[in-house]
């Protein structure tokens, strides 16, 4: 065997090996996005979600306004008629 | 409403006023703070516990200035003004407090002893750092103690 050919097969082969079982160990940890643990600083933008339109309104008035035209959609949306204001609820800490 | 442009602003205590992003359907941009994986659970559990209850839930993840019950309180309200039946879960993991708040018709099917035991519930899950599982498992837990429309 050449020096090139030795080379390769001893240190090349090797370390193939452990670059692939390196690889294979620390790869999904590093590619997750990192985990929320208690106590740590939240660092994201606030965001506020609402379910999306197309499924506001419940299964009944869907059903009774014939399905899913635009007015159906905005069934919730449209009929606020007076404010409603925050009574109840639940409150928790961790 | 989704593509919503305008901004709720809300003043803290000490004056500041403070911006919060307008509430609408879930989206991915890359420094939200959950996987698309993680949004597409939300958004399912959103959409399915306001389509079977006939409330409109809304999430809401992140800080909350002040005192965090006086503000999730102002943005139910922000919220009442256009949504029917609004049922609002404010999450601060920063903060590690967790708002439920419920009025008019909400605060009629989803009694405060089934918000208590959602909050419960949802803090067990945050306490082993599982945002997206706790949150999830809330909503369809007050989902169910609303009962169908």
């Amino acid at each position: 065997m050449s020096i090139v050919e030795t080379v390769l097969v001893f240190a090349g082969i090797p370390l193939g090996v452990f670059a692939l079982f390196a690889l294979v160990v620390l790869g999904p940890s590093a590619a997750r996005a990192p985990r929320y643990r208690p106590g740590a600083p939240w660092t994201y933008k606030p965001v506020w979600y609402l379910p999306h339109p197309d499924h506001r309104a419940p299964v009944s008035t869907l059903q009774a306004a014939g399905a899913l035209d635009a007015g159906a959609k905005l069934a919730i949306h449209a009929a606020v008629t007076e404010p409603v204001h925050a009574t109840g609820g639940a409150s928790g800490e961790w | 409403m989704s593509g919503d442009t305008g901004e709720l602003v809300t003043s803290t205590e000490d004056g500041r006023d403070r911006e919060f992003t307008t509430p609408r359907a879930p989206y991915v941009t890359p420094d939200r703070p959950f996987k698309p994986t993680q949004l597409a659970r939300i958004d399912e559990a959103l959409t399915l516990a306001s389509h079977e209850t006939g409330l409109t839930f809304s999430l809401y993840v992140g800080e909350l200035p002040g005192s965090a019950r006086q503000t999730a309180e102002k943005m139910f309200d922000r919220l009442a003004t256009e949504h029917q039946a609004p049922v609002l879960v404010a999450v601060s993991p920063g903060q590690r407090r967790l708002e439920i708040v419920t009025g008019g018709e909400s605060a009629r099917r989803i009694p405060n002893r089934s918000a208590g035991l959602a909050a419960l519930a949802m803090r067990a899950s945050f306490v082993n750092g599982d945002l997206t599982g706790g949150i999830v498992g809330g909503l369809r837990q007050l989902a169910d103690s609303a009962g169908a429309s």
